[in-house]
């Protein structure tokens, strides 16, 4: 009985070490593939903390002043809550920023669902909200390594997962972006296609009392790097101050759901202008 | 003659019917409770209208100390939180002037007229406010289906000042007509700094989207970030609406956040057949505070599928009548083109003085489908 259970221990520390190595060797490729001008990714390798500047202007002279702040990691440019359009975005980060720090681009883009209405005068039960394709796609084409966007449920964070990667991870779709120009050879290795979802970086936000309910499942999600506690958000949604239990409840969940699943937390200081993005490991 | 008339009385009594019929299923599907996992339109917020705090039994609207003690001491769910005070107005700012002349003008049963906006060139030919007179201009509406216009070209036109001799306080109503009902145009348009939004909608459903992006929680669902609005200048006076009405300040109505649902005016665009056919429900929405009535588009949809224009049109009039509310109609024989809502209705002083906009959400988390007409037997104020 007692050999038998040893045996039984024995096979599973061998699967696990052959797990581990396997997980090893999984990494060490990752890491291989990893570019070495993304601070972004590789901190999160290592676990050091991140910083980003918000741009919500279309002046390629601002952006990269910002984006040559010292110590900033990525250039959060805000497509939700500013009048930039992709046209401008992609032009900024296609403009030539020789004193950049920030050598990621990271975009804040929109879920954008739109339910599967019917027409008529018969309202039926919506269909599951779907994240615009063209949001991901066109911010990735652009050039955007980090993506920022606010998920109210783990299905709606699966849904980011698979629009944001290219396959296997998801089905974001191949085609004639300005990624090569914005991130050329000599930095991707020649294999933007390739290394990508090794060097993607992708935030949910969580502004709402629904996404803090499932805030442990969206940040148990794999592909997802970063909870971003969007406390303005959530004190609007939710109705209570920040500083006050029902506010600090919610933000203690968010917390800990990052924390539970060794995922970084983000939060924002409002305050600076530019608006900075500060994450760190939990 | 007498078998024409009879046969339209027919149609129209089989209309009101299916109307009828129609508005009966609606409210049985909108009445679906929420299941355990949120609620019925899933992975997002819905407000439930709850304000008592589940451990105390206490009000958190009225005395609750939210500030050192907890309310929701549930776990975490958006079908059972209780939202917070927050952001409630005081009783001051809730019976203060509105900032938005439209919606001052429109709950005092005013018409309301407002002018097309193309070109980024053009804005500031027409953007001066004028309250009365053959000339009155009350809002612009930036054409945002048939312009060639985006988000970067009229954020900078609504900014304070951006026209040369025009103020905040001479400035006509900022507004645009959206060409999809999505969060992305709400968002853009509100935080551009949009407090008049005209939306094409096809069904009751649509209607309740675009209150739900357009309006902050928890009325809706629109997010707050750094945007335009920022820029507006919340102790200067709006312009005078006109007529003797009164004038307010932002800060003084409980500052942009928290006072832009009640100041918000929705126009919802309805030029499409089955638009006409969901206008009763559409109109009867708390939120929708006007019905533009899309009579080039209207036409030409209905003479598409072969249906009646004229049995069409008045009925989405007859639903906005029937609701109280306004019904816009735009002249597009004129440059620019003008849009004009009128109340077609006799309201005494004291209907108009009942008249406010609630902006809230019935027990299903949608928007209460009744007339903004305080004290109606339909509201269940």
């Amino acid at each position: 009985m007692i050999r038998s259970r040893t045996k039984q221990s024995n096979a599973r520390l061998l699967a696990a070490g052959v797990l581990a190595a396997a997980t090893m060797a999984a990494s060490t490729s990752v890491l291989s593939q990893v570019w070495p001008t993304n601070t972004v990714k590789q901190n999160i390798l290592s676990g050091a903390p991140l910083v980003a500047k918000r741009i919500d202007t279309s002046d390629p002279a601002t952006y990269c002043a910002i984006a040559s702040t010292p110590g900033t990691n990525f250039t959060w440019t805000d497509m939700v809550s500013s009048g930039l359009d992709y046209s401008y975005a992609w032009a900024m980060w296609a403009a030539s920023c020789p004193t950049a720090v920030a050598s990621m681009r990271g975009a804040e883009i929109l879920y954008a669902e739109r339910p599967s209405f019917l027409d008529g005068a018969l309202p039926r039960p919506p269909a599951p909200r779907e994240l615009v394709k063209k949001e991901v796609q066109r911010a990735a084409d652009g050039g955007a390594m980090v993506l920022m966007i606010q998920v109210d449920s783990a299905a709606q964070a699966q849904q980011v997962v698979q629009r944001a990667y290219y396959p296997p991870i998801g089905t974001r779709d191949l085609g004639p972006g300005q990624y090569d120009t914005v991130y050329p050879a000599s930095v991707t290795g020649g294999n933007y296609v390739g290394t990508y979802n090794a060097n993607l970086v992708v935030i949910a936000i969580i502004s709402t009392v629904a996404g803090a309910s499932q805030a442990k499942m969206i940040a148990a999600t794999s592909g997802i790097h970063a909870i971003f506690l969007d406390a303005m958000n959530l004190e609007s949604d939710s109705g209570y101050a920040q500083g006050s239990p029902d506010f600090n409840n919610l933000a203690s969940f968010v917390r800990l759901s990052a924390l539970a699943s060794h995922k970084y937390l983000c939060t924002t200081d409002r305050t600076t202008t530019p608006n900075t993005l500060t994450c760190a490991k939990s | 003659m007498r078998s024409r008339a009879r046969l339209t009385n027919t149609r129209l009594t089989a209309a009101a019917g299916i109307a009828a019929v129609a508005m009966a299923v609606s409210l049985s599907v909108l009445g679906q409770s929420c299941p355990s996992t949120g609620c019925d339109l899933p992975g997002i917020t819905v407000p439930n209208g709850f304000t008592i705090c589940p451990n105390t039994g206490t009000d958190v609207h009225a005395s609750f100390p939210t500030g050192t003690t907890l309310c929701n001491n549930q776990p975490i769910n958006p079908a059972n939180w209780v939202y917070g005070p927050n952001t409630d107005l005081t009783a001051a700012q809730e019976t203060a002037n509105y900032w938005n002349p439209v919606q001052a003008r429109m709950i005092a049963g005013l018409p309301v007229i407002g002018r097309r906006v193309s070109t980024a060139t053009g804005y500031c030919s027409v953007a001066q406010y004028v309250a009365d007179g053959t000339n009155a201009n009350h809002f612009t509406w930036v054409d945002l289906q048939h312009s060639g216009l985006d988000n970067s070209q009229y954020w900078p036109l609504w900014n304070a000042n951006a026209c040369a001799g025009l103020t905040w306080t001479t400035t006509a109503a900022r507004g645009s007509l959206d060409s999809s009902i999505d969060e992305r145009e709400a968002q853009h348009d509100g935080d551009g700094g949009a407090y008049v939004m005209i939306r094409p909608v096809e069904s009751i459903r649509d209607a309740q989207e675009i209150i739900f992006w357009s309006f902050y929680p928890p009325f809706g669902h629109r997010s707050q970030g750094n945007t335009n609005t920022a820029a507006m200048p919340g102790g200067t006076l709006s312009p005078a609406p006109g007529s003797g009405l009164g004038q307010n300040t932002i800060n003084g109505a409980g500052g942009y956040r928290n006072s832009f649902n009640r100041n918000a005016v929705m126009i919802a665009q309805i030029g499409t057949v089955a638009g006409a056919q969901a206008a009763a429900g559409v109109a009867a929405l708390d939120g929708i505070d006007a019905i533009y009535l899309d009579q080039e588009n209207l036409q030409f949809q209905a003479a598409g599928v072969g249906a009646d224009y004229n049995q069409l049109a008045n009925g989405v009039m007859a639903a906005a009548n029937a609701n109280s509310k306004h019904l816009c109609t735009v002249d597009t024989t004129v440059t620019p083109n003008v849009m004009t809502c009128t109340l077609n209705m006799n309201l005494s002083a004291a209907d108009i003085a009942k008249r406010v906009p609630l902006r809230r959400l019935d027990a299903n988390g949608y928007p209460l489908g009744w007339t903004r007409l305080a004290g109606n037997a339909n509201g269940a104020n």
